[in-house]
């Protein structure tokens, strides 16, 4: 694999975590949460939502990083050595906070 | 499937998500040094960790109707650790693969720049992947000590 590709490839993962960290605020933030105890089944599991939307999401923004990728690569991969770590801790927090 | 057919692959996915974690900090460790090459360590983790991560979400619909209610009912704080576990689980698995896509870049890198920030970018992807399958691996014992199938 190419450096551009893996670049692509790395920002658009780092995206995905990202933006699953964010819905999963987004939803705790916005509250009516069904109580745990009472769930017996429903056709919507809000897990299984998030990792399709953040995937969705990523996968929509991936074109406009690859372009970027491909124009300054140099630049687009020391951006990914950022992008990781911080993707990384924004996951921790939602977890840590908003479980 | 039957109630055991469940207790026997929850296990099984507890013995390999802890194998996973260990094969992960194999190229977290390997890869600390510049211009070390380890493909093979690094598919043999990403590869374990997908298919953990691929036995969990499977798990989980049942988890979720035969599991949940009563973990919730009878410690509320253990079930908000499996919360958090599978929300780690997911920055488990991608990170590992962003690690090994950088990892198996370097040597067809453009520049010498750029091939120094994919083996940056592939230490941090596999040290932060293997910091998280650490964290969820025992935060799924603890919650199995709990309630399981």
């Amino acid at each position: 694999m190419r450096g551009e590709r893996a670049a692509t490839a790395t920002l658009v993962l780092a995206l995905f975590v990202a933006l699953y960290a964010v819905l999963r605020v987004g939803q705790a933030l916005a509250g009516g949460e069904p109580e745990p105890t009472l769930v017996q089944w429903s056709t919507r599991i809000a897990y299984f939502w998030r990792l399709a939307v953040a995937g969705y999401g990523a996968l929509l923004g991936m074109p406009v990083v690859h372009r970027w990728v491909v124009s300054d690569c140099e630049r687009a991969v020391r951006a990914a050595g950022w992008a990781v770590p911080a993707s990384w801790g924004l996951l921790v927090v939602q977890a840590a906070v908003w479980p | 499937m039957s109630e055991l057919g469940f207790r026997l692959w929850e296990r099984l996915h507890g013995h390999v998500g802890w194998l996973a974690a260990a094969a992960l900090v194999h190229p977290a460790w390997l890869l600390r040094r510049r211009r070390r090459r380890a493909p093979g360590v690094a598919w043999g983790a990403t590869v374990l960790v997908t298919v953990v991560g691929l036995s969990g979400a499977l798990l989980y619909p049942s988890y979720r109707e035969q599991v949940k209610p009563v973990l919730f009912e009878r410690a509320p704080a253990v079930g908000w650790m499996f919360e958090r576990k599978e929300h780690l689980a997911v920055g488990a698995v991608a990170l590992a693969w962003a690690g090994l896509l950088s990892h198996l870049a370097v040597p067809k890198a453009t520049s010498p720049a750029v091939a120094e920030g994919l083996e940056r970018v592939a230490r941090r992807c596999f040290l932060g992947s293997a910091a998280l399958t650490v964290a969820v691996a025992a935060l799924g014992t603890w919650v199995a000590s709990t309630a399981s199938f």
